[in-house]
C-alpha cells in the first residue's frame, strides 16, 4: 500500500459529481440464488464491503456476477472514521482491493466510531459533536480518500444518546465534515427520523441544514418502536413518517440514488423489490410536486 | 471531557458495564425522559451482546442448536469478554471459540470438537477459489513421470483432529434430531468446498498420514508407501484413496518432475 506522508499530497476533489443510479436494494445472502439467476428488477445494489473481503467462495462469485449486470456500491460498517484507534490499515487495504475488483459507483461508510483499544465493538457509535471531533474526523477522511484514491460518502447514523460535551448540532457537524473533508453524504432518512424522535429535534430542520450538492445517496429502512425509544433495526417496512420525510428529502435534494435496507427478518426478494418500487413512486410524485 | 475520554467511557459501558460508575455516565451523556444516561448507554451494551451472539450463531449453527439459545447466548457473552473482536470483519470473531471451549468444557465434553467442525466449515465457505482437476491430469504427465508427480490441493481443504467422533452429532443436529452421546476417541475429519458446497468426511489414520505426506510435497510414490503398512491390498487401498481425492475435488493440480 502506498502510504501518504504526513502533510503529503491530498487529493484535490473539490466537488462531488456522482451519477444518480435510480432505485436499489441491499445485496443479501438470502437472495444470492436469485441474483445469480439474473433478471432482478432493480437499478443497482449496495454490497456490505466487509462481507466481501474474503478471497473466494460464493459471496465473491455472486458479487462479480451482479456487478456484470448492474451498478454496485460498496457500503462499509467498520471504518470507524471517528474512532480513537489508528485507522485499520488492513481494513483499508482490503477495501481498496475490493474496490479495484468491483469498480463500485462509490464507496461509503458511517460518520461514527466503533473501535476501542484494538477491540471492534461492531456498532455505529455516536460522536460528541465538537470542534475536536470535527478535526479528528476530517483528518481521517483525508487519509481514507488518499488511500482509496476516491471520495467517500459518510452516512448519518441512528443514535440513542447524545453527549453533554456537544457544541454543534448533528446536522451542522455532518455538513461541516463534508465541507472540510470534501467528501459526500449518504443521507439515511430513517436514521434522521429515529434520532429526531429519540432526541426530540425536528427532522425537517436536519434536512434543511444539509448542503444539497453533497448528498449522493439516500437510505430508507424500517425501525422498531421500543416504547421509550426507536431502534434502527432494518427489520420492518419503511414507516409512514419516514416515507413522508423521504418525500421532503426528494423535494430538497432532487433525483438522488435511493436504497432500501432490510437486514433482519429479510423478506422474499419480490417484497424487497416492491418496497424499492414504492420508493420510486414516492420520489416521482415528490419531484412532480416540486416541479 | 476530551473525545478519547468519552469514547473510553462509552466503550467500557458497552463491553464491561459492571466496571463503570453511574456518575461518570450521567456527567457525559444527556438524560432525556423517559431514559436516563445509564439506560441510554445500556441500549448500546445490549445491542453489543446480541450482535456478537448473532455472529457466533451464524458461524456455529450446530453448536448453537446443541447448546440451546439461552446457553449459547451465555457462552457468547463469556467468550466476548475473554476474546473481544479484533477484526473489522465480524465473521472472524469466532475463530477462538473452539479453543475457548476446550479450556472451558461444556457438560457433554464434545462441544469444542463440534465447534471445530462448525468453524472449519465456515472457513471453507470463503476460502480462496481453485479449480479442481480430475485423475486424467495424472495421465497427461506420462507413465514414467506419474510416480514422481506431486499434488497441489484446493485451498479450502482442511484436516481436523477431533477428540470425539462428532460427525453423528453434526448430522443429527443438521436433521433437527436429538444429538447422540459419543465416546471420546481421536478422529480425523477432512473439510473442503466443492463448488459452493462445503463438505466433510471422516478419514482413516492411513489416509490422513498419506494426505499429510502429499501436502508436505511428497511424490505419488512416497504417498503410496504410506499404504504399505496396510495388511491387505495396499495397492488397491492407495488406488481407491487417491482416486477419491480427485473425484471429491481435493486436487487442484499435479506437477511432474
Amino acid at each position: 500500500m502506498t502510504e501518504v506522508p504526513p502533510g503529503g499530497r491530498r487529493l484535490r476533489l473539490m466537488s462531488l459529481s456522482l451519477p444518480s443510479l435510480g432505485h436499489g436494494i441491499g445485496l443479501r445472502t438470502q437472495h444470492f440464488a436469485e441474483f445469480l439467476a439474473g433478471g432482478v428488477a432493480v437499478d443497482w445494489v449496495e454490497a456490505l464491503s466487509e462481507n466481501f473481503f474474503a478471497p473466494g467462495g460464493r459471496p465473491r462469485a455472486v458479487l462479480e456476477k451482479v456487478r456484470a449486470d448492474m451498478p454496485v456500491v460498496l457500503h462499509g460498517v467498520s471504518l470507524s472514521i471517528g474512532g480513537p484507534d489508528p485507522l485499520d490499515r488492513q481494513h483499508l487495504r482490503s477495501l481498496r482491493e475490493l474496490a479495484a475488483r468491483v469498480e463500485p459507483a462509490w464507496v461509503s461508510d458511517h460518520l461514527c466510531w466503533g473501535t476501542h483499544r484494538g477491540r471492534y465493538l461492531h456498532d455505529l457509535l455516536p460522536l460528541p459533536f465538537t470542534e475536536e471531533s470535527l478535526g479528528h474526523v476530517v483528518e481521517r477522511v483525508g487519509v481514507v480518500q488518499d488511500v482509496l484514491g476516491r471520495q467517500i460518502l459518510l452516512e448519518n447514523v441512528s443514535s440513542y444518546l447524545t453527549f453533554s460535551a456537544s457544541s454543534l448540532t448533528e446536522w451542522d457537524f455532518l455538513a461541516e465534515v463534508a465541507r472540510r473533508a470534501d467528501c459526500g453524504i449518504l443521507l439515511d432518512v430513517n436514521n434522521i427520523y429515529v434520532s429526531a424522535t429519540n432526541h426530540g429535534f425536528e427532522a425537517r430542520t436536519y434536512l434543511e441544514a444539509i448542503p444539497v450538492d453533497r448528498v449522493a445517496q439516500f437510505h430508507l429502512a424500517g425501525h422498531s418502536d421500543h416504547g421509550t425509544h426507536l431502534l434502527d433495526t432494518h427489520d420492518h417496512p419503511v414507516a409512514d413518517p419516514v416515507w413522508e420525510l423521504y418525500r421532503e428529502a426528494v423535494r430538497r435534494f432532487g433525483n438522488v440514488s435511493t436504497l432500501i435496507e432490510w437486514d433482519d427478518h429479510i423478506p422474499p426478494l419480490a417484497r424487497l423489490v416492491e418496497e424499492s418500487e414504492r420508493a420510486r413512486a414516492v420520489a416521482a410524485s415528490a419531484r412532480g410536486q416540486a416541479a | 471531557m476530551r473525545l478519547h475520554e468519552l469514547q473510553d467511557l462509552l466503550a467500557r459501558a458497552i463491553a464491561e458495564p459492571e466496571g463503570v460508575e453511574r456518575g461518570a455516565l450521567e456527567a457525559a451523556i444527556e438524560a432525556r425522559a423517559p431514559l436516563d444516561a445509564v439506560a441510554r448507554a445500556e441500549i448500546y451494551a445490549g445491542m453489543y451482546r446480541f450482535r456478537l451472539a448473532d455472529a457466533l450463531h451464524a458461524d456455529f449453527p450446530r453448536l448453537a442448536r446443541l447448546i440451546g439459545d439461552e446457553g449459547f447466548f451465555e457462552l457468547a457473552c463469556a467468550y466476548a469478554r475473554a476474546h473481544p473482536s479484533e477484526s473489522s470483519d465480524i465473521g472472524r470473531f469466532g475463530r477462538h471459540l473452539p479453543a475457548f471451549l476446550a479450556e472451558h468444557p461444556g457438560p457433554r465434553g464434545d462441544e469444542a470438537d463440534l465447534a471445530l467442525l462448525d468453524w472449519a466449515r465456515t472457513e471453507a465457505l470463503t476460502a480462496p477459489d481453485a479449480e479442481a482437476v480430475g485423475q486424467e491430469a495424472l495421465g497427461r504427465l506420462g507413465a514414467e513421470a506419474i510416480p514422481l508427480a506431486r499434488f497441489r490441493f484446493v485451498p479450502s481443504l482442511e484436516v481436523l483432529t477431533l477428540g470425539h467422533d462428532v460427525l453423528s452429532v453434526w448430522r443429527a443436529l443438521e436433521d433437527e434430531q436429538e444429538a447422540p452421546d459419543v465416546a471420546s476417541r481421536t478422529v480425523r475429519v477432512a473439510v473442503w468446498r466443492k463448488g459452493f458446497d462445503v463438505l466433510h468426511a471422516s478419514m482413516t489414520e492411513t489416509e490422513a498420514a498419506a494426505l499429510a505426506r502429499a501436502r508436505a510435497g511428497g511424490t505419488l510414490a512416497e504417498v503410496c508407501e504410506v499404504f504399505a503398512a496396510e495388511a491387505e491390498d495396499a495397492q488397491g487401498a492407495a488406488f481407491r484413496t487417491l482416486g477419491a481425492w480427485f473425484s471429491d475435488g481435493w486436487v487442484a493440480g499435479v506437477e511432474g518432475p
